[in-house]
């Protein structure tokens, strides 16, 4: 049976615990440096024990603890630096006070981040969740030994270090307020899709590493790149030399008669190749071909299909010999024209937003809206597909005990702190126990939030020589 | 405790006390002390009566969204660029709306403090460890486990200790044959990615473990008095020979040795009689040699089955048994 506690986490009291809860980091963040002044020794010794045993071990009665303590205090000696006679920096030998109690299971586990708290680490053990060396422990306080390998099942880890699952009311109450927010959304884009898109672009950066992450901006870019290649390869498919030919004899017919045309008015090509495009309306001009007032994609076709033997004088084949000649070159250079500004267009991989479209707008869909009567009744009837979040909030999965589609738990990152003396696979849930946590110069592998000063009074209040 | 003193006790930074010393004050509720806290405007004049803490917390905390987040809050959301951000106490844990946010690892608590590797104001020698990178890892088992290079030349190679590049090769196994039985769910890989994100990775020449750590010979941490000559030298191997221990250099040549484990271990026999089974016998006796005390109990001895704190141990099985 653990202690029984009472406001564990008083923000007036201010202890620190060995747990990853929010109010915890508060007491963290907000702890005064600790005073000695005015105290006789054993006041302080007093104090000293008291804080290091509201983290260590609050759970263990003292005289448990005092059965555990063990005066001899673990530290490695470092051979290189004392044959090279460099001065060797300080080991901080009184943090190892407590670290008898690190070899222990529960310990062990909330050490490893299996676990968010040391009583929830005994939870876990107690239920017939973890294992050492492939054997179910059902004690809390099993001692580990160095090789030890111990495993928790996967969805307990999941739980503990997961953000926490909404109840259904509380997830369609979150969706409702999402829905209205992307309809508001919508429809402002709608109405004034150039406004909306500037204010996107100038909307400061989320401090969530998972809601726009680089990953999601290249995968963005990538897909622009993609429809921008499509389109090219369209139009290249498109352009024929019959094709350019009618382009050619329409812009012409359109300039009105041979004597109006000059180079000039082929538009829709570039600089050097107006000239070619001049010269094959001319060759057909000089000819007074029939091509000039019929020229439609079909014509043209037929013209450039035909065969040499198959015209009716020897001088339209070789009219047509000339005219096809530059035409492929035409269509040569308006291929690698086409492809060139499709290059132009596309975006490097590290750029983040992407060109305004004026078609963005349409393109976005507004949400129904739920019903959450029909949902409470069951629940796989909801409906949400938001551009951000599939299924209900955090209920993907509804069998699944924690928040799915999984997030880290809040305020993970100040709590985490990798073990030296653990090695830790994530992805199976599993570690080793390698040794028994160690003091070596300038580093002690017992995790603690407490200074050396003040553990330092606690090892003399628990070894009774200082009194 | 000789060997400690008490030398450390930090001086008091509030320079308002008065002379007199007070020394049975009533406990002062924990007021952060490091910078002003900034308190979130009560509700209503009258009728919010949240206290100092709460409203402290409050404005502590930062707005939320409709997911109910505190996205302005600098350390709601876990680091996943492999660069740990531990809190600083510097009263400013909100990032203010259209602000760029500045990580200020200002030196707050302890001047060796680095907030990116200690994740506590105070206590500049607990230290966050590295993950090692995947790549290396998978390296490393497949140096020993398919190439079969020795454990100990793999640990010299990276600068990681013999009994960590065992457990690498150990979870690694774990992980082969869970992805072989497709037992990583899609959560559970996206739970390891984030975890292995958080924190910061090991480069082999930099982060080097010191592998010439010895457990500190208990003989040591005691102070030995001598008296020799002023003219006599008296160096390191000296020392040693008056601990009694092997001096440093020989113990460091034994570490660096390559050790072969010798898998033909000596073929002790157990010392076994088998008794003669005569007609009429029900069982064959088999008489294997022991110690006496070792089984069983021995006549006379004191038990503690009957005591209050009887000392206990676990069985194969994983159940608790009384010694």
């Amino acid at each position: 049976m653990p202690r029984k506690t009472k406001n564990m986490f008083s923000t007036a009291r201010g202890r620190v615990r060995a747990s990853m809860n929010k109010y915890n980091l508060f007491n963290l963040y907000k702890k005064p440096a600790i005073n000695y002044q005015g105290k006789t020794l054993y006041q302080q010794k007093w104090l000293a024990k008291a804080e290091t045993r509201a983290y260590h071990g609050e759970h263990l009665t003292e005289s448990r603890w005092k059965e555990l303590f063990k005066p001899n205090l673990e530290s490695v000696a470092q051979l290189d630096a004392s044959l090279k006679g460099v001065d060797v920096p300080e080991t901080p030998l009184p943090l190892q006070t407590y670290a008898a109690l690190e070899k222990r299971l529960e310990f062990a586990l909330f050490r490893a981040m299996f676990a968010s708290s040391i009583r929830q680490a005994r939870q876990f053990i107690l239920s017939g969740d973890v294992k050492v060396n492939g054997i179910v422990i059902k004690h809390p306080s099993f001692p580990l030994q160095s090789g030890d390998m111990f495993s928790v099942s996967p969805e307990k880890v999941l739980f503990a270090l997961g953000r926490k699952k909404p109840s259904v009311e509380e997830a369609i109450r979150v969706d409702k307020k999402q829905i209205a927010a992307w309809n508001g959304y919508v429809s402002s884009a709608k109405s004034s899709p150039r406004e909306v898109w500037e204010m996107k672009k100038t909307k400061p950066k989320s401090l969530d590493p998972f809601q726009d992450s680089v990953e999601d901006h290249k995968e963005n870019v990538k897909k622009f790149n993609k429809s921008i290649e499509k389109n090219m390869t369209k139009t290249q498919r498109e352009t024929s030399r019959e094709s350019l030919l009618s382009d050619i004899l329409s812009t012409a017919s359109s300039a009105g008669g041979s004597e109006s045309v000059s180079p000039d008015s082929f538009t829709s090509f570039n600089n050097t190749d107006r000239q070619k495009a001049f010269q094959v309306f001319n060759y057909l001009s000089d000819a007074k071909h029939e091509l000039l007032d019929k020229f439609s994609v079909e014509d043209t076709k037929a013209f450039i299909t035909k065969k040499s033997n198959e015209f009716a004088t020897q001088e339209e084949a070789k009219l047509a010999l000339h005219v096809k000649q530059i035409l492929s070159e035409l269509v040569k250079s308006r291929m690698e024209q086409i492809r060139l500004t499709a290059e132009e267009q596309k975006l490097p991989e590290y750029v983040t937003s992407l060109p305004y479209s004026p078609d963005f707008a349409s393109n976005l869909t507004y949400h129904q809206k739920l019903d959450k009567d029909a949902i409470m009744e069951d629940e796989s009837k909801a409906v949400v597909n938001l551009p951000w979040q599939k299924g209900l909030f955090g209920r993907q999965d509804p069998s699944k005990s924690y928040f799915t589609p999984w997030l880290p738990r809040p305020f993970l990152g100040c709590f985490a702190v990798l073990p030296s003396h653990i090695e830790v696979s994530f992805s199976t849930c599993h570690a080793v126990y390698l040794r028994d946590p160690i003091a070596r110069p300038n580093q002690s592998e017992v995790v603690t939030p407490l200074p050396d000063h003040v553990h330092e009074r606690a090892y003399m209040y628990y070894a009774r020589k200082g009194l | 405790m000789s060997a400690m003193s008490l030398t450390k006790a930090p001086i008091p930074n509030r320079l308002g006390l008065g002379i007199q010393q007070v020394r049975y004050l009533k406990r002062r509720p924990a007021y952060p002390q490091a910078y002003k806290p900034k308190l979130a405007p009560l509700s209503h004049p009258k009728k919010d009566h949240s206290s100092f803490f709460q409203r402290h917390l409050k404005e502590w905390l930062g707005p939320r969204n409709m997911r109910g987040e505190y996205y302005r809050n600098k350390y709601y959301y876990p680091p996943q660029d492999h660069k740990p951000r531990y809190i600083v106490p510097d009263g400013n844990t909100v990032v203010e709306d259209g602000k760029v946010d500045v990580y200020d690892n200002r030196k707050v608590g302890s001047d060796k403090r680095d907030p990116s590797l200690h994740p506590f104001p105070f206590n500049p020698y607990c230290k966050t460890a590295s993950v090692i990178p995947s790549s290396l890892k998978d390296k490393i088992y497949e140096e020993v486990a398919e190439k079969g290079a020795h454990v100990q030349e793999v640990a010299y190679r990276y600068g990681i200790k013999i009994p960590r590049v065992e457990a690498i090769i150990k979870l690694r196994e774990v992980e082969n044959s869970w992805e072989q039985k497709n037992l990583i769910s899609e959560e559970l890989q996206r739970f390891s990615d984030v975890m292995y994100r958080m924190f910061p990775l090991y480069e082999p020449p930099v982060q080097a473990e010191n592998l010439t750590e010895i457990p500190t010979p208990h003989k040591t941490l005691h102070q030995r008095f001598l008296t020799i000559s002023e003219s006599e030298p008296f160096g390191p191997v000296d020392a040693a020979k008056v601990f009694d221990l092997k001096p440093a250099q020989d113990i460091l040549n034994d570490l660096t040795e390559l050790k072969h484990d010798d898998n033909t271990e000596s073929s002790h026999k157990e010392d076994l009689v088998i008794g003669k089974q005569v007609e009429g016998d029900r069982s064959l006796f088999k008489f294997t040699k022991s110690k006496s005390g070792e089984v069983g109990f021995r006549y006379g001895a004191s038990r503690r089955d009957r005591k209050k704190d009887r000392k206990v141990g676990f069985d194969r099985t994983g159940s608790m048994v009384y010694i």
